[in-house]
């Protein structure tokens, strides 16, 4: 059985096995040398100030393969985090990030990590840990491997100059390529597989050689018809090819992984079994929490009431029709466009059917608050809305999806509660 | 329920309520949208209603899957004037196959429907408006070019821009109940197996019709378009502003018209045909017809033959010029 299967069976609730020397899956452990049991792992994800969309296809695809244990956090909740297994922190603006997590923030996931749990740090959520000695992200020097797309001296950009580089200090991070590229794959655990893989980067880190505690699970490989070159291809050759795109630093009793390629996008489904492949194997190995955290039980089982998919019908209207507008915001380091829009409405808008969710009335409020705030923005938008505004716009969308998903990946409570404490 | 959403939604303009109704058990009790129709005039006989509705394979992958109908009485009298292209297939992603209107508006008024949501919304601003402007308005108002409406215009309901085969006064009971318009936005799906759909990709396509046109209209058409899946391409647009023969994007407001009626077009005065679309008036006024004898003429098929289209959701003259008349096709 491949990881897909084994995914599917454990959200059938079947019980479902992972050797840890070889790294097949089985539903019967005596077929195995050496048998881990899997389940369904509490997965904590960073929505909060500097995260972008890129969130939500990590939720998309965890859904899509039944690890929907999954709950949304922003800055202020940073206390939630020792209650998860695995803390995925996606891409983004890296000094956001960083300002937004603070230093609050970087001892929360050191402890975390040096207690057993799993950080998956993709794009800006990879850049975020590795050592820096610029403030704040000197905060998070926790994995001390250095990037090969670091310039002094800015190559002649081709395309996209708004994405082809961020300026550092008096150097210059340079993102040579875009879109799809082919990564290698190493053939030891958790991985097991040498094997060639294609996977979405967009500005992602490329790894220097990690060395003492760390790892290349895999390395950049070749470039395909959908590769977009930033720079002349030659930079893309000179950087790319054979280093680090993915790496894993073990520490205390957990581990870093970080990746250059983006495994969570949905649309890539063979990147994503690297990245569920990772979570199994130490879903395998990890000790198993005895229960989990009330965070996911709380609520009153509701519909998510009209006054609310009346909000959401009418902004994912309106921003699927501003999704070819020619305009761009800058909001902090990163650039926004309109197609990222109805990606966050989208991921409210394609859930909000579901015929109960786990809902406080203070939760329903602050949807409905949030939503306001962004349809008002999103009704009068235009290429010369102001940047501020824009990000009003994102903050309340992403408060908004927060809040409702947490609601929606709920499991039946184990409180009576009563449906007067909503009404 | 596989092709269905299993709901209609009952519109009281009187009270100004909206109720969501389950009629899976209705549906698998009839033959298909036409006939559940009739049903729900027959269950809700109260406060002049009127029924709008779909049919099994509206919004699906059959060819020309994309008719739809709207049912009333006048004087005791049952009539139905088919509508087709965007509308149904909108109306029916919006989470609903049939939508009952009763009653009138103390004031005038529009309905606004997507995911299983209906507003009534007030539509003062708009009666002075024709049925461009109105069409306009609405697209404006929710932010969508992809918004569908019927729209009562002078004598006339007409689908959006496109005008339609109204020449039995459906616009004229729009205006009865005080109702501007019914705009739709269809954001949802219907439930498909894969073996129906596999059958569908069987169903023949048929080739280009001939359209019965004055060699001068004939020369103004700019392009011409088909109905969902369809190969027929049936509805022409005349380009009147602007030169028919130039393939570029026009910089015209109104550069012309997409007909879907061609009695519109006998007389050839593309130009007067325009601002009577734009109007929402039929040039040969309400007739007594249960169905619109432009229609049938159009689509060269009698009563009983629209019906089982209109169960099915499916284009008479596909079903006619391509199908050859065998409903078999349709027993999925």
């Amino acid at each position: 059985m491949d990881v897909f299967s084994a995914m599917m069976k454990l959200r059938e609730g079947e019980k479902v096995f992972m050797d840890e020397i070889q790294g097949f899956f089985s539903a019967d452990a005596d077929a195995l040398q050496a048998p881990m049991e899997l389940k369904i792992p509490s997965i904590g994800i960073y929505t909060g100030k500097g995260a972008s969309h890129s969130w939500l296809w990590a939720v998309d695809t965890f859904e899509k393969y039944g690890l929907d244990l999954i709950f949304p956090f922003n800055e202020e909740e940073l206390h939630l985090v020792s209650y998860f297994e695995f803390l995925f922190v996606a891409g983004g603006d890296t000094f956001a990030l960083a300002e937004g997590l603070g230093r609050d923030g970087a001892e929360k996931i050191k402890k975390f990590v040096k207690e057993g749990g799993i950080y998956l740090g993709s794009c800006a959520g990879a850049y975020l840990v590795l050592y820096t000695s610029k403030p704040p992200l000197n905060l998070f020097n926790f994995v001390p491997v250095q990037i090969a797309n670091f310039e002094s001296e800015l190559p002649p950009v081709r395309t996209m100059r708004e994405k082809a580089f961020n300026r550092y200090a008096c150097c210059f991070i340079i993102h040579p390529v875009r879109d799809e590229v082919v990564i290698e794959t190493s053939p030891f655990p958790p991985l097991f597989l040498n094997e060639k893989v294609s996977a979405p980067i967009f500005g992602g880190p490329v790894f220097k050689e990690p060395e003492g505690r760390g790892r290349v699970l895999a390395r950049f490989f070749s470039f395909t018809d959908r590769t977009v070159f930033l720079f002349d291809r030659e930079v893309a050759e000179r950087l790319l090819p054979e280093k680090p795109a993915i790496i894993e630093w073990r520490t205390g009793n957990g581990a870093f992984y970080l990746f250059g390629p983006h495994l969570e996008h949905p649309s890539f489904r063979f990147a994503n079994s690297v990245l569920l492949k990772i979570i199994a194997y130490n879903v395998g190995k990890m000790r198993k929490k005895d229960s989990l955290p009330d965070v996911f039980f709380k609520g009153v089982p509701l519909r998510l009431p009209e006054s609310i998919r009346r909000l959401v019908s009418d902004m994912f209207i309106k921003a699927l029709s501003i999704g070819d507008m020619r305009a761009f915001w800058k909001i902090g380091e990163k650039y926004y466009v309109p197609e990222h829009i109805p990606v966050f409405v989208r991921a409210i808008h394609k859930r909000m059917f579901k015929k109960r969710i786990f809902i406080e009335k203070e939760e329903m409020e602050i949807i409905e608050n949030d939503l306001k705030i962004s349809k008002d923005i999103l009704s009068r938008i235009s290429p010369s809305t102001p940047e501020e505004k824009v990000e009003l716009l994102i903050t309340s969308l992403k408060d908004a999806l927060r809040i409702f998903l947490r609601a929606y990946f709920r499991r039946v409570g184990y409180e009576a509660h009563s449906l007067s404490q909503v009404s | 329920m596989e092709f269905w959403n299993g709901k209609a939604l009952l519109v009281d303009l009187k009270e100004k309520k909206v109720e969501d109704l389950e009629i899976e058990e209705l549906i698998s009790s009839v033959k298909g949208g036409y006939e559940a129709g009739v049903e729900l005039m027959k269950r809700y006989p109260d406060g002049d209603p009127m029924v709008i509705g779909t049919g099994v394979y509206t919004a699906s992958f059959f060819p020309s899957g994309c008719m739809g109908f709207v049912l009333w009485r006048r004087n005791e009298k049952h009539f139905c004037l088919p509508v087709n292209w965007f509308f149904p297939v909108e109306f029916k992603l919006t989470g609903f196959d049939f939508l009952i209107i009763k009653n009138s508006s103390p004031s005038p008024a529009r309905l606004w429907i997507r995911d299983g949501i209906c507003d009534i919304l007030p539509a003062e601003d708009l009666m002075n408006k024709n049925v461009w402007e109105t069409m306009d308005f609405l697209k404006e108002d929710h932010g969508d070019e992809k918004v569908q409406a019927l729209i009562a215009g002078n004598n006339f309901l007409s689908q959006g821009y496109w005008g339609g085969f109204d020449s039995i006064g459906c616009g004229q009971e729009f205006k009865k109940k005080n109702l501007k318009a019914v705009c739709v936005r269809g954001m949802g799906s219907i439930s498909i197996s894969e073996e129906s759909f596999k059958k569908m990709l069987k169903v023949p396509r048929g080739k280009e019709v001939e359209l019965n046109l004055s060699d001068e209209a004939k020369k103004l058409i700019h392009r011409r378009t088909a109905c969902f899946n369809c190969s027929l391409n049936c509805y022409p647009f005349f380009m009147i502003e602007e030169d028919p023969k130039i393939l570029k994007e026009s910089e015209k407001k109104e550069p012309g018209f997409i007909s879907l009626d061609p009695v519109y077009l006998k007389d050839g005065n593309l130009k007067a045909t325009m601002e009577m679309l734009k109007k929402g008036e039929h040039p040969e006024g309400v007739k007594e017809e249960e169905i619109p004898l432009s229609f049938l003429k159009f689509v060269e098929v009698d009563i009983p033959v629209v019906r089982e289209c209109m169960n099915f959701g499916v284009c008479p003259l596909f079903f006619n010029k391509v199908l050859k008349g065998d409903s078999s096709y349709f027993n999925f």
